[in-house]
């Protein structure tokens, strides 16, 4: 079990209001698995998966990813555990605009300790994974939304981590390219067994889950394959 | 991170943004060339004011003049003197009076201090010593202070101009103390050259051995002769005058120069902050990556000091062309003692030093702010 989830609660105090995002969320997820989450705007998906990612803590609840409590995480054991076992891809700012593809895909595995050379090595290999090799000196600037996402993807990828944790990742995209772009991550799935976690309100990523879950008003219920 | 790969990394971002960075390292720069700049010149005024040894000579001057080139006295108001200070303290009371014809002329594209004296007399009083040649003699000898000497390359028997009229160098002195630029000439030299009967600027007076010099002085300046027309100071007093100013300067600069390293270490700061600030979203993707508070307090420092460093290295390039240029252009004095402009390591390193220390604890403080910023709320606005 890569993720275990209990009772996950999140309350965002706004002034006098409190907003509950999370409302008693269980999930187990099995390691290899590419799940989905499907949900209209300000079901909580986004708050879902920063929690699973130790970016943001639950107000209540217990989770386990890859066998790390995060509710009672130190700051920094959060940060280590974001740098050792998750990749991150979002909708937008995926990317810092002053450094070329290959150079925002090394800084994760700077970030993890590796070497110049070896770390550049590895870089252009994942580039090369998402068909990306020949644009490897590009800024973001000078690449297509599409690519632009597959960087991240590479990125997302070089560091080995247990989980991928990608959050309307093809919000912005054509459809077309948001298709081609669902295609390479489930044979990435396929192919490194790595797990992800999609949250989306796009229809069509359902072709490609392994699991599929939906997220409304704060709250997560499996939805049967169709 | 390693440091390389860090430098590397702070150096294309700084490029990216180049418009800003430029904007701050040159403003910055400016701030650091005039740090410099001031060092220089606090440095050259301490050389300047190395003290004169004491002496108990008496300096008589008109009283209400700024520059002693405009005072004039006559041998008429020194034979009074004389006869007044030996009525009171009996025959050989006024040892010596020695006029002195004294102006600020270019000489080769320094301002140089001109004295025409009775050498032979001046020579004891100032205790100026021959250290080379023989003392000038007649209207077309003149010899200079080793300084003045130096600052030209001239040697005994090398020729100059002074008021149009060809000199020749008969002799080099060293006066003990002052680095000035001096040119000395006998006494009848200076008459004949300004066209002057018995008028000239200063005398140089010393009461016998046995009158306190204070005394001496209160005496004169109390004689219906002088009235407030003309004033007699101590040439001691006058030096230490001259020290204390100096001291002030330099108490001055000092204070200058820390707050321009801190404005310079401020505003890097504030350009890193201003940078910090408008990309939250990027800082919270490094965030997000695994980059430690430790390794982003780390980069923001190191950013902050090749901020700090260009800026003061460039200026420091503008300080030495400015003060080529300076020394070129013209020798800097004061009454015609040499400023010498330098930039002497020990001062560019202690920039440096502090320099660095100010971004340590720019960086140090501003840590302390990042933390409390809330990383989910920034990712979430993408
Ligand atoms: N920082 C916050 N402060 C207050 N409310 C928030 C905050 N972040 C999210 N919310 C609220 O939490 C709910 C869930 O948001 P989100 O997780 O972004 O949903 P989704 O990703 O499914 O669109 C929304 O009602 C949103 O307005
Ligand atoms: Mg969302």
């Amino acid at each position: 079990m890569i993720i275990q989830a209990r009772g996950l609660e999140k309350i965002y105090r706004r002034g006098a209001q409190q907003v509950a995002a999370l409302r008693g969320v269980d999930l187990d997820l099995q390691a290899g698995e590419f799940a989905v989450i499907l949900g209209p705007s300000g079901g909580g998906k986004s708050t879902l998966l920063h929690v699973l990612g130790g970016i943001d803590r639950p107000s209540a609840g217990q989770v386990r990813v890859n066998g790390f409590a995060l509710e009672s995480a130190s700051e920094s054991a959060l940060t280590r555990f974001r740098r050792d076992h998750i990749g991150f891809i979002f909708q937008f700012y995926n990317l810092l605009p002053s450094l070329s593809a290959l150079d925002n895909v090394l800084l994760s595995l700077l970030a993890k300790g590796w070497g110049w050379q070896a770390a550049r090595q590895h870089g252009l290999e994942m580039l090369a994974q998402v068909g990306l090799a020949h644009r490897s000196g590009h800024r973001p600037a000078e690449l297509s939304g599409g690519e632009q996402q597959r960087v991240a993807i590479a990125r997302a990828l070089s560091v080995d981590p247990a989980l991928v944790l990608a959050d309307e990742p093809t919000g912005d995209l054509d459809s077309a390219t948001a298709n081609e772009l669902l295609e390479l991550m489930a044979d990435l799935n396929r192919s490194l067994g790595k797990t992800f976690i999609i949250a989306t309100h796009n229809q069509e990523t359902c072709r490609f889950a392994t699991s599929l879950f939906e997220m409304r008003d704060g709250r997560l219920s499996p939805k049967g394959m169709s | 991170m390693r440091l390389l790969a860090a430098l590397h990394y702070l150096l294309i971002d700084l490029l990216y943004e180049w418009g800003r960075s430029l904007l701050t390292v040159g403003s910055l720069a400016l701030i650091a060339c005039a740090y410099l700049l001031i060092t220089s010149l606090s440095v050259a005024f301490q050389s300047f004011g190395e003290q004169a040894p004491p002496t108990t000579n008496l300096l008589l001057i008109s009283s209400d003049v700024l520059d002693p080139v405009d005072s004039t006295l006559t041998l008429e108001l020194l034979d009074n003197l004389r006869r007044y200070a030996e009525q009171a303290y009996g025959p050989g009371a006024l040892q010596a009076a020695v006029p002195i014809i004294f102006r600020h002329m270019r000489v080769e594209d320094s301002v140089v201090q001109l004295f025409a004296v009775p050498l032979d007399q001046a020579a004891r009083l100032k205790e100026l010593q021959l250290v080379e040649g023989r003392w000038p003699e007649g209207a077309h000898q003149a010899a200079a202070s080793r300084w003045l000497a130096q600052q030209h390359g001239w040697q005994i028997g090398s020729r100059f101009e002074v008021y149009a009229r060809t000199f020749t160098l008969t002799g080099i002195l060293d006066s003990p103390g002052r680095k000035t630029l001096s040119l000395w000439m006998p006494y009848t030299a200076g008459q004949e050259m300004f066209d002057l009967r018995d008028k000239f600027q200063m005398a140089f007076l010393r009461m016998r051995s046995d009158i306190e010099p204070q005394e001496a002085r209160s005496f004169l300046e109390q004689s219906p002769l002088l009235s407030d027309q003309y004033a007699v100071y101590l040439e001691e007093q006058l030096n230490e005058r001259y020290t204390q100013v100096t001291r002030t300067l330099l108490a001055l600069t000092s204070m200058i120069n820390l707050v321009a390293l801190l404005v310079i270490t401020f505003g890097a700061y504030n350009a890193a902050w201003l940078t910090l600030a408008e990309r939250s979203p990027e800082i919270a993707l490094l965030q997000v990556l695994g980059f430690s508070q430790g390794n982003l307090r780390a980069l923001l420092t190191m950013r902050l000091l090749l901020l700090s460093l260009f800026s003061y290295v460039a200026g420091l390039g503008l300080a030495a062309w400015s003060i080529s240029r300076l020394k070129n252009a013209s020798s800097w004095s004061i009454q015609g003692v040499q400023l010498a402009l330098q930039l002497p390591l020990l001062q560019v390193l202690l920039g440096v030093a502090l320099m660095t220390t100010f971004c340590l604890l720019g960086a140090w403080m501003s840590g302390r702010e990042q933390r409390s910023t809330e990383l989910a709320a920034l990712v979430r606005y993408h």
